[in-house]
């Protein structure tokens, strides 16, 4: 079957950003992990290279906590078409290093997200991502460092496919964040899974959503390149 | 003399895994210091994505993104018939390498 390999835009963005969000107190602010799950976000980083995908770090207050990340991830997937079937997909991350401090093992997925521009991250994106896990969950000892992590998008991941315009993913931890269940507590440790993005010179480390698809009647021929011939 | 390098938009293969089509982006930017997690150090940082205007070096081929920008497109009249990111990415060094007002960030130099 035909695929469509498709990557996000380095800074400065014009199509598809991609990066993270996070809420982050001071440390001796925290607060009870639930409160971090639902706050709105203080910070965005979409210029950086390696980032961290997903984070959470414990304050110096017993079992209060100071800071935790999400991933997001565009791709302007319009050249699949109007008229092309998705058959799969699988969108991957090149994985770059990995903490623990916490003794938490944190795990990660797939989930939507929709941030407010498609072109720039802001703290407000924090909240955007959705709670359907759209693959199955990545654990911490399988977080490859040095090689792609594949997600095989489930059916609720193939439908978050857009054909006409930007697909819009994002990545959570699962077994803390979305479950809302507070992560074991150690002073001010961090534990996190960090990966590249968009940014990094060369085109061999970058996020990539991977489509195998039927084409359409017209779908997989792009306009610039259609002959048209008069009567 | 400022750097340049490209970024994939999309790279659409066949059913037999030959690439038939790449829609590339093009950047111009300089080496700076970056600081991340309280290193700093020299990496290159892109100041602008070139446009039709500054592509007038390669031929006239276009695919508009979602957003209305034109990507370069690139087709098997092209890069010939190929199945690999690396072949791709061989080609598109040499197309780098046409730039005369830009020079090519190391990691996309072409090697012939």
């Amino acid at each position: 079957m035909a695929t469509l390999t498709v990557y996000p835009d380095p800074d400065p963005e014009t199509t598809s950003v991609d990066g993270n969000t996070s809420h982050v107190y001071t440390t001796g602010s925290g607060v009870a992990w639930g409160t971090l799950v639902a706050a709105a976000g203080t910070a965005a980083v979409d210029t950086g290279s390696p980032n961290n995908i997903i984070r959470m770090r414990g304050d110096n207050v017993l079992n209060q906590f100071v800071d935790l990340w999400r991933g997001i991830f565009l791709f302007d997937t319009s050249a699949l078409g109007a008229g092309s079937t998705v058959d799969s997909a699988t969108l991957s991350l090149w994985g770059t290093s990995k903490a623990d401090a916490l003794v938490a093992t944190p795990n990660i997925n797939i989930y939507s997200s929709a941030p407010a521009s498609n072109t720039a991250l802001a703290a407000g994106d924090f909240d955007s991502l959705g709670s359907t896990a759209f693959s199955t969950a990545i654990t911490y000892d399988n977080w490859s460092v040095t090689a792609y992590n594949d997600f095989a998008l489930n059916a609720s991941g193939l439908t978050n496919i857009s054909k006409t315009a930007v697909s819009k993913f994002g990545a959570r931890n699962v077994n803390y964040d979305v479950a809302n269940s507070a992560p074991p507590w150690a002073d001010q440790a961090i534990s996190r899974l960090n990966g590249a993005n968009a940014e990094a010179a060369d085109t061999t480390n970058d996020p990539k959503l991977v489509v195998t698809y039927t084409a359409g009647a017209a779908a997989g021929v792009p306009s610039s390149t259609l002959l048209f011939v008069g009567a | 003399m400022a750097l340049t390098d490209y970024k994939f938009w999309y790279i659409r293969r066949d059913d037999d895994g030959f690439i038939t089509e790449a829609a590339v982006r093009f950047y111009e930017g300089d080496h700076q210091p970056v600081t991340v997690g309280g290193e700093t150090s020299i990496k290159y940082v892109r100041a602008k994505r070139l446009k039709k205007n500054d592509l007038k070096h390669l031929d006239d081929k276009y695919v508009k993104e979602s957003s209305g920008s034109d990507a370069k497109l690139y087709t098997q009249a092209d890069f010939g018939q190929i199945k690999t990111d690396d072949e791709l990415r061989a080609f598109l060094n040499g197309e780098l390498a046409k730039d005369s007002k830009h020079e090519a960030i190391e990691e996309q130099k072409w090697r012939p």
